[in-house]
């Protein structure tokens, strides 16, 4: 996977090669001033992205499955974490897929929970595409070191599919199709007028000049 | 507070009433900036082009890397370029409507405005048309946006691209046919007044957009029909282009999207911003090109106007979305209510309420700011306030996450908030294209008059007759000599000088005065 320059993962610029900085310097200024503003450039890594640290006795563990149901409907994945060791009640577990889509943040966080007493977190993910998906579950102790990150693969089937390529459904299919009719016909006729009076103005003064 | 010199410089003598303008005289004012060169001119064009290069290659740099180069990723997926569209797309509709809307009121104090409002419209559509190219990531999309066979028929941004192009023709249109009277007596002026090749291309261009031009009674007559009928043609057709951009937000399923209210917010908005930036533009264009005999403070205050106007409906606009959304019981539309008023997105959306919500409604109504340093004080706050707003209406509904978990029963939000990085790549295009703005203006302005002169000198000479009686007549001495780097001192003769608020009687203000001292175009 190709990963972007570092300098994409964080608005300040610091990081800019020589050429970059040159270029970008009246950007920046702007920028400061645009991200002082607007709070919303805040420097945050993308939570996911972080890169967690197993420590002491502790340990997460991750296992994934689909459930079972019709091959025309099939069940959501089920993604269980378990951790084990000294402190395994109350820890809110992360839990995240990999994706390709975006190279900036390869991980998408799709859920968390918090572990019950038997140390078990569960959360339930309805993949959007077929094939093999790759899971990712981290946690964070109450001392503040992080748990995992444990990971799980499974082949799963698409319980929906992606939204951006569904058509929407009309209110209704006779109405929806003359809304469009009608639509592109005032569309037609707005152009036509709008020439039509540059081309009258023309001609009438083609005609003054004659 | 007009405080101008030309005040203590009129003459207010018994000298010969106007009768009318001196067309050619006036067309030497309106050609400055084809037949001369001010010195600030090309280091200006050469620093505004420097920054559209730069933003060229922050482009380029994104096509090789990815939107992610922008700062979009997994919970930032809508951002700064739905914004920019939003916002520039927006802008333009101020230029077009407000000189479309001046023109069926009749407001003949519109005159000098109107040429610099329509090609402010003109210049600023087709710049936030390029931002859906960023904005899709591949420019391939693009073609498989408006190539017949790949049309989804059910998708806001097909629309889009029908009712942008649409109105890109209309405000062509708009812009082309006042401009038609001028060409002739442009190319009359040329002809005596100045020589080179320039004038000669500009000789050219005014022969073969306006060539037959004779100013017949039937020429006028279609003429004027037919800016009255694009004028009110145009005013629907700005209503429809942001109804549509708002249908891209208004028809998706994610809360802070799906809004009712967003079609008639998006078209308040447009005027808001559109009404600020024709401000700006008119105060730049009576500046660089001394204009102030005709632009006069009153102008700015009567946009000022016309500006909290429209502000004051956006600002209710904006309560009454929050509000409901924020009480709707909806756990996934309070949650971007309360990031948007106390969270994450509190800092611009402040910044939105104080600098374009509450501050123009103060500025115009204390009358000691109700100036025109004042106006275009905020109307620049307003162009920026109203593109953080829209950063606001984007990205915070983004970047919501809305999946539960056994966790997080009874549909609470499970997940963290996305963040979006602003990058260089993103503000040097953005950037870029604001300066285009200017830089396409001071060009198109090398080839056009800046000022409407037919149509100062009809609305001017409506009038003559009773302001004969009247109006103290002002002289030439009014007028200080063309400023340095302009050339010879260019009289102006009784009428070009001829502004409100310059005459002995009106307020410090501009505001108000004997109307028989007034010109009709400033009405």
């Amino acid at each position: 996977m190709k990963h972007l320059p570092r300098h994409y993962q964080a608005p300040t610029g610091h990081s800019l090669g020589a050429a970059m900085r040159a270029l970008a310097t009246w950007a920046m200024a702007l920028a400061g001033l645009a991200i002082g503003t607007l709070g919303m450039g805040l420097g945050l890594a993308a939570p996911a992205g972080a890169t967690p640290t197993a420590t002491g006795s502790s340990s997460l563990t991750l296992t994934a499955h689909q459930l079972s149901g019709p091959r025309s409907r099939p069940g959501a994945v089920v993604l269980t974490a378990r951790a084990s060791g000294a402190s395994t009640v109350g820890l809110q577990v992360t839990f995240s897929v990999k994706v390709k889509q975006f190279e900036y943040s390869p991980l998408l966080q799709v859920g968390t929970a918090t572990t019950g007493a038997s140390g078990v977190a569960t959360v339930t993910y309805e993949p959007t595409w077929d094939g093999p998906q790759e899971f990712v579950a981290s946690a964070q102790l109450p001392s503040g070191s992080q748990l995992g990150p444990a990971t799980a693969t499974v082949s799963a089937r698409a319980t929906t599919g992606f939204v951006g390529t569904v058509e929407a459904s009309r209110p209704d299919g006779t109405i929806g199709r003359w809304v469009v009719v009608g639509l592109l016909t005032l569309v037609g006729a707005v152009w036509v007028t709008l020439i039509a009076v540059v081309v009258r103005v023309y001609l009438t003064m083609r005609a003054g000049a004659a | 507070m007009s405080t101008n010199s030309e005040v203590d410089q009129v003459v207010p003598a018994s000298a010969p009433a106007p009768a009318g303008v001196d067309e050619h005289e006036l067309m030497g004012v309106a050609m400055r900036p084809v037949v001369q060169t001010p010195r600030w001119w090309w280091p200006s064009v050469g620093v505004l082009s420097a920054i559209v290069v730069v933003g060229l290659v922050a482009w380029a740099v994104q096509l090789a890397d990815g939107v992610g180069a922008a700062g979009y990723n997994n919970q930032a997926f809508w951002a700064i370029y739905e914004a920019n569209l939003v916002a520039f797309i927006g802008v333009s509709y101020g230029g077009a409507v407000v000189s479309a809307i001046l023109r069926l009121t009749n407001a003949a104090w519109r005159a000098p405005l109107t040429r610099i409002a329509e090609a402010t419209a003109l210049v600023t559509l087709p710049v936030g048309m390029l931002f859906i190219i960023p904005h899709l990531g591949s420019p391939q999309k693009v073609w498989e946006l408006v190539w017949p066979p790949y049309w989804n028929l059910s998708s806001p941004i097909l629309w889009d691209f029908f009712a942008v192009s649409t109105y890109l023709l209309a405000t062509l249109v708009f812009f082309y046919l006042p401009l038609i009277p001028d060409l002739p007596l442009a190319r009359r002026w040329l002809s005596t007044e100045a020589t080179g090749r320039r004038a000669d291309a500009c000789r050219w261009l005014y022969r073969v957009l306006g060539g037959g031009w004779q100013g017949t009674p039937r020429q006028k007559k279609v003429l004027h029909l037919s800016i009255g009928l694009v004028a009110i043609m145009i005013i629907p057709l700005a209503v429809s282009v942001h109804s549509v951009l708002s249908f891209a937000f208004s028809s998706s399923s994610r809360a802070g999207y799906l809004e009712t209210i967003f079609p008639v917010y998006f078209v308040v908005a447009a005027l808001y911003s559109g009404v600020a930036l024709v401000v700006l533009m008119v105060a730049a264009g009576r500046r660089l090109f001394h204009l102030e005999a005709y632009i006069h403070p009153r102008h700015f205050v009567r946009l000022g106007f016309l500006l909290v106007a429209f502000g004051a409906a956006y600002l209710y606009l904006s309560f009454t979305e929050y509000l409901i959304d924020g009480y709707s019981g909806t756990t996934d539309n309070a949650s971007w209510v309360r990031q948007i008023l106390v969270g994450r997105y509190w800092a611009p959306f402040w910044f939105y309420v104080v600098a374009a919500g509450v501050l123009p409604l103060l500025v115009m109504a204390i009358k000691r700011t109700r100036t025109k340093g004042g106006v275009i004080t905020v109307s620049a706050l307003v162009v920026v306030a109203m593109w953080v707003k829209r950063l606001v209406i984007v990205i915070p509904p983004a970047t919501e996450p809305l999946l539960s978990s056994p966790a997080t029963p009874g549909g609470n939000l499970a997940g963290t908030w996305g963040t979006y990085h602003f990058t260089w790549v993103a503000i040097s295009i953005t950037v870029a294209a604001t300066a285009a703005i200017p830089l396409l203006l001071l060009v198109l302005f090398r080839f056009v008059p800046i000022l409407p002169v037919t149509e100062m000198a009809e609305l001017a000479t409506e009038t003559a007759p009773a302001e004969a009686v009247a109006a103290p007549a002002v002289t030439s001495a009014v007028l200080s000599p063309a400023p340095p780097g302009w050339g010879a001192a260019t009289s102006l003769g009784r009428y070009g000088v001829a502004p409100v608020g310059t005459l002995p009687g009106t307020s410090s203000n501009g505001l108000s005065g004997p109307a028989s001292e007034q010109r009709k175009w400033d009405r």
